[in-house]
């Protein structure tokens, strides 16, 4: 019986597993670091091993990612990466942060997506008293005027409608804060593998601030320029958005306030087209 | 406005239409006076396909790989809220650290906004948005965008409507509006390759003189939008942005003054025979008699439009063309544009080498300046070429 076999297969290649992860624990525990290196290597081939014998009794079941692709989730890595630079980030910026600071890959095209299933799993939540609401999601940062999504940009629902909200200076004012993180992060991560790309990026986003220079520039003086320039436009752009934002907790759903206004079927007329 | 529409749209009859652009306005400058390509331009006929019909070559097109990396540094240059232009912006156009007020009128981000909006309505809307923008500047200059992506004016060109879009516009709340162009050339040590950047100052005279046109529109005096331009390139050979500025105020003056000549197209079709016209561009799998047969009609029907055969033409699509025919002609035009000037009102190659050898006596006076120099230049050479004998 091939079935009979391949299932003896697995429970054993299942057991060896487990002995070797107890092993390896006993083996950090202990830091016996040679062989902790050792059995690390011979649990990932022991993985390798049941997943084949897993897919060729159950074709159906997915196979797991490729092991070039992080094993962290979209979602998580974009949540992770606004954590960081405080402020409604574009896409670009938060695969530049992810792959300088995580160094690992973020799949942007897939952002729209998130987007949506971030949405649905919203209103899912609503819907369903007994579900669990998420804590936070990642949700699209919203224009001051006619509070639909920006093209491209994501936020955090945990932060203040205010901060969501893209107003005429906030491109600039958020890019300046989101520099000063990423210079402050630049100098925690000194001494690891992270620190030459960390610096990279921000010495790139730095380069644009008036009194930092192009190349190489240190994280102090680019917390400092980026810093002197938010006091001329910080002001400004704060009485906008928290203008915004109360006309938008005024008008608003509880669901526009985080997704934007609803998508609708725009008339001829609205739309300014016809004539 | 639309009354040459009529005689130029019968004139294109089936052939492929293709809307003007920047790029395509431009190239008014480049060929001044063609009759030919100025009824082709009004026509909105598919230059590119007409001229590889007619010579039978395909057209040279923009390989993918430079469209990516133009498209790459584009995005680069505006991504983070357009840090890049901006800092250039303060550098280059004296913008001050306040006017950073930033607005996008891509068609992309306003499809978010106005869902299900496309073509040229998605054009108007981004044309009226443009026009408020411009308005606001104006009337509450602290109150304005100070960089509006992709604002979108109108043309008109010989009765064709040209939607146009501008990469970047800077306003300062001083009272200027500068035209912000990015493109992906390097400008290596401080220069540019010549022929790319001339080009990209036409191109850029037609955003300046469109913006000036709706400066009138809303009442402003059309000097608001100040012709001195920003062209973003990457410096030398990486894709670090840098940024020089021109002031284009000549080819501006130019081009207004050959638009306005444009209208005439009409009356350049009034002269033709009627019924002259361009066939339907053969499809996709038709054989070769047919598009011989195309060519053909459409060569008799460019024949009844006189060209004016430049140093310029080279980047027109109907080039070889009218290159050929030049040189069936045995017409000066074919030696070059400075060949052509001196021989004046002699367009024939042998009156004018018949001149020049004093075989043929001048009929008029503007023949006898022409013989004078051609025979003063033959004596040159022929001195030259005995000389070194």
């Amino acid at each position: 019986m091939v079935f009979m076999e391949a299932a003896r297969d697995l429970i054993e290649v299942v057991t060896a597993l487990r002995n070797a992860n107890d092993a390896l624990l006993d083996a950090t525990m202990s830091g016996d670091v040679a062989e902790a290196t050792r059995l690390l290597q011979h649990v990932a081939v022991l993985e390798r091993r049941r997943n084949r014998l897993v897919h060729k009794s159950n074709p159906g079941v997915a196979p797991s990612t490729s092991s070039y692709e992080s094993s962290v989730p979209l979602r998580d890595q974009v949540i992770r990466a606004l954590q960081l630079t405080g402020r409604p980030s574009s896409a670009r910026l938060v695969s530049d942060v992810t792959k300088s600071r995580w160094a690992e890959r973020v799949d942007t095209a897939k952002l729209s997506y998130l987007r949506r299933d971030e949405g649905r799993s919203w209103q899912k939540s609503q819907e369903l008293p007994g579900r669990q609401a998420r804590d936070v999601y990642v949700v699209p940062a919203l224009t001051y005027d006619r509070f639909t999504p920006v093209r491209g940009t994501v936020a955090l629902s945990a932060w203040p409608t205010g901060l969501r909200l893209i107003a005429p200076l906030s491109p600039r004012v958020d890019m300046l804060h989101s520099t000063v993180a990423l210079a402050e992060e630049a100098s925690t991560v000194a001494g690891t593998n992270y620190e030459a790309p960390m610096m990279r990026l921000m010495a790139r986003l730095g380069a644009t601030i008036p009194g930092v220079k192009p190349f190489g520039a240190e994280p102090q003086a680019v917390i400092q320029a980026a810093r002197a320039e938010l006091k001329e436009i910080e002001e400004t752009d704060e009485l906008e958005r928290s203008e915004a934002a109360e006309r938008a907790h005024a008008q608003l759903d509880a669901k526009a306030l985080l997704f934007g206004t609803q998508i609708r079927a725009v008339t001829s007329h609205a739309a300014g087209g016809s004539r | 406005m639309t009354n040459t529409a009529g005689p130029l749209d019968s004139f294109r009859g089936e052939f492929l239409r293709q809307p003007l652009n920047a790029r395509r306005v431009a190239g008014a400058l480049e060929a001044p006076g063609c009759q030919r390509r100025t009824v082709l331009d009004a026509a909105a006929v598919n230059l590119d396909k007409l001229g590889s019909l007619v010579s039978g070559l395909p057209r040279d097109r923009q390989s993918p790989f430079a469209l990516t990396r133009g498209n790459q540094f584009e995005q680069q240059v505006v991504a983070n809220g357009m840090a890049e232009i901006v800092s250039l912006a303060r550098r280059h156009l004296g913008l001050e650290i306040p006017e950073v007020r930033q607005h996008d009128l891509s068609a992309s981000a306003l499809r978010e906004a106005y869902p299900g909006v496309t073509g040229t309505r998605m054009n108007e809307l981004r044309v009226r948005l443009t026009r408020q923008r411009a308005e606001e500047m104006l009337t509450e200059p602290s109150q304005a965008y100070n960089l509006i992506r992709h604002a979108m004016t109108r043309l008109d060109f010989g009765g064709e409507i040209v939607y146009l879009e501008q990469d970047v516009l800077a306003f300062a709340v001083d009272g200027r509006i500068h035209v912000v162009e990015i493109k992906s050339y390097p400008c290596i040590d401080g220069r540019a390759d010549p022929t790319k950047a001339s080009a990209t100052v036409r191109q850029t005279a037609v955003y300046v003189l469109s913006l000036q046109q709706l400066m009138v529109e809303i009442g402003a005096p059309p000097d608001v939008v100040n012709t001195t331009t920003m062209i973003v390139l990457p410096e030398n050979l990486s894709f670090r942005p840098t940024a020089v500025t021109i002031d284009i105020d000549m080819y501006v003056r130019r081009l207004r003054r050959q638009l306005a000549s444009v209208p005439q197209a009409a009356e350049i079709l009034d002269g033709i025979p009627t019924g002259t016209g361009l066939p339907a561009h053969p499809a996709d799998g038709a054989s070769a008699d047919e598009v011989a047969a195309a060519a053909m009609a459409v060569r008799e029907a460019l024949a009844s439009l006189p060209p004016r055969f430049t140093d310029g033409c080279v980047s027109c699509p109907l080039f070889h063309h009218c290159r050929d025919e030049a040189e069936l002609h045995r017409s000066t035009a074919r030696l070059g544009s400075a060949v052509a000037g001196v021989c004046g009102n002699v367009t024939d190659i042998a009156a004018a080498l018949d001149l020049a050898e004093g075989r043929r006596a001048p009929a008029n006076a503007s023949e006898a300046a022409v013989a004078a120099t051609l025979a003063r230049s033959a004596a040159a050479a022929r001195f030259a070429a005995g000389g070194l004998a």
